[in-house]
């Protein structure tokens, strides 16, 4: 088959690769229909993840066709078009019988930080992920989705990772009605948050970012006052006085390692690689809360240290929440806000390329050229 | 701060549809632990083969495990050796990282394995047609 393959930093290419096999009996194998890039996969290209190996396929967010069944599967049927989210969950283990399947214990041998995550390192788990013509799905009983007939497939997609993370880093700020809601990143993530917000009460929803499309993305799409990064080197005082001087309730960081804004961070953690990426938009956060405020991290962090402000967060008496998204236990109610067009994930959806061009859509994503918010590979385009 | 005045809530469909804590998914309503429905076993039958490198402690693999890229040359040897350290030591994740590095040049090198049996067959080529020149 045809799969993208990373080579090292900053490089992949769509090479011939063996097809996937069975090897569970619960397994199903999916011709892939659509894959999307996330900004976490960018933490992969750029190297920050341990244990990504070369040859790798990445790839967690796709949806696909049931192509083969194991011999145990029982809910899916060759032919069946289903999304999977991101998580491999078994459905059984302590953590799935409570909802949260991205902590499962029965896919991950790699270590005890998360679930096995498909084309996401050896780190969660050493799976190849969708970016490809074909994917292994383990426990397709638990995780796939059948995609119904009055869903978009772009909606279905969207519903594999981008969608449940920002609804769950909204869901996890607390928020209450009247909220000032800030949140760091005008990603997709990002931006799902802030729609989310408007949905879980929030009055105010204050977006930043440094690139200007994202930001009017952000206005247009999902009703937010922006912060332009660009030009405001400090948004912690700017948050401040947008928020009676108190700070917002509750800061969300749809960031990640890779935050730009601090030359020091910048230079140690993503030019030398000295330190574990640029926890900046994190700092920033729990600066700006307001005492006693929430701050809810789903920007991806490697497992080694960071420099985080803890002291402030301990003495502002700030509750911190984060986590990788749970995603088949938001699955229901947020199906029903697509159908109702409360939240329009493939609208999100601003590039498409053909698999066989994957290296040069990591590309416009990664320099978010031309107004590149979301990119879907087509693998049979 | 631009204001794009968007309007109540921001224009968008559906405001604070989800405030009640009881349509919320994840938090704060309290589950009772339960299987998923999708789950016919107890526990998942156990994936045949052994995982190619499962964390310091683990008693046997994890239900299903994946089997792509197995850890091999020297990169491997550090990652085997990363394997071995604790979550919790930083060493670990530095050694991991430090594998991938040479897992790269390992892939660069071994993409040029025939750069240096071309080198020397063009220096022979040269040095044969060099020393026939000569004669003349």
């Amino acid at each position: 088959m045809r799969a993208l393959v990373y080579e090292g930093p900053w490089r992949v290419r769509v090479r011939d690769k063996p097809d996937p096999a069975i090897e569970h009996p619960d397994d199903v194998i999916l011709a892939v229909r659509r894959a999307a890039i996330c900004g976490s996969d960018l933490h992969l290209y750029h190297g920050f993840v341990p244990d990504t190996r070369v040859g790798a396929t990445f790839g967690h967010e796709f949806t696909g066709e049931v192509v083969e069944t194991g011999a145990s599967v029982r809910s899916l049927r060759r032919g069946d078009r289903v999304a999977v989210p991101f998580n491999i969950s078994c459905g059984t283990c302590f953590f799935c019988r409570r909802g949260l399947f991205g902590g499962c214990e029965s896919s991950n041998p790699s270590n005890g930080l998360a679930s096995g995550i498909y084309g996401y390192s050896h780190t969660t788990g050493g799976y190849d992920g969708g970016q490809a013509e074909y994917v292994r799905v383990p426990f397709a009983d638990v995780g796939p989705m059948k995609i119904p007939d009055d869903l978009d497939e772009e909606d279905a997609l969207m519903l594999t990772d981008v969608l449940p993370t920002g609804y769950q880093a909204a869901e996890m700020g607390g928020i209450a009605e009247g909220d000032a809601v800030a949140v760091f990143g005008c990603g997709p993530v990002g931006l799902a948050a802030a729609r989310a917000a408007w949905l879980l009460g929030a009055a105010r929803v204050i977006a930043l970012d440094r690139v200007a499309a994202r930001l009017r993305f952000a206005e247009r799409w999902a009703g937010a006052e922006t912060i332009d990064l660009s030009r405001v080197k400090d948004p912690v005082p700017e948050l401040r006085e947008a928020t009676g001087g108190r700070g917002p309730d509750v800061c969300i960081d749809a960031v990640g390692l890779e935050a730009s804004g601090s030359a020091v961070w910048t230079l140690l953690g993503r030019k030398l690689k000295v330190a574990p990426g640029s926890a900046i938009a994190l700092a920033w956060a729990i600066h700006a809360v307001r005492k006693g405020g929430t701050v809810s991290i789903v920007g991806v962090y490697g497992p080694p240290a960071n420099l985080v402000p803890i002291g402030v967060a301990m003495n502002k008496g700030l509750t911190l929440r984060m986590g990788q998204a749970n995603v088949k236990r938001y699955l229901p109610r947020l199906l029903e806000h697509v159908r109702a067009g409360r939240l329009r994930g493939r609208e999100l959806v601003t590039h498409r390329f053909a698999l066989e061009h994957a290296p040069q859509a990591y590309e416009v994503f990664d320099r978010k050229e031309d107004g590149c918010v979301k990119c879907v590979l087509l693998a049979r385009a | 701060m631009d204001r794009p005045d968007p309007g109540a809530s921001g224009g968008i469909r559906g405001p604070a549809v989800d405030a009640a804590p009881e349509v919320r998914p994840g938090v704060p309503r309290v589950r009772r632990p339960a299987p998923d429905p999708g789950a016919h076993w107890q526990r998942p039958e156990q994936q045949r083969g052994a995982a190619l490198l499962s964390r310091a402690g683990l008693r046997e693999a994890t239900p299903v495990f994946g089997t792509a890229q197995p850890a091999c040359g020297l990169s491997g040897l550090v990652r085997r050796a990363a394997y071995r350290v604790p979550e919790h030591r930083t060493g670990r994740w530095a050694l991991l990282l430090a594998a991938d590095r040479i897992d790269v040049l390992e892939h660069r090198l071994a993409r040029g394995w025939w750069i240096l049996p071309a080198a020397a067959a063009l220096a022979l080529g040269y040095a044969v047609v060099a020393r026939a020149v000569s004669r003349r």
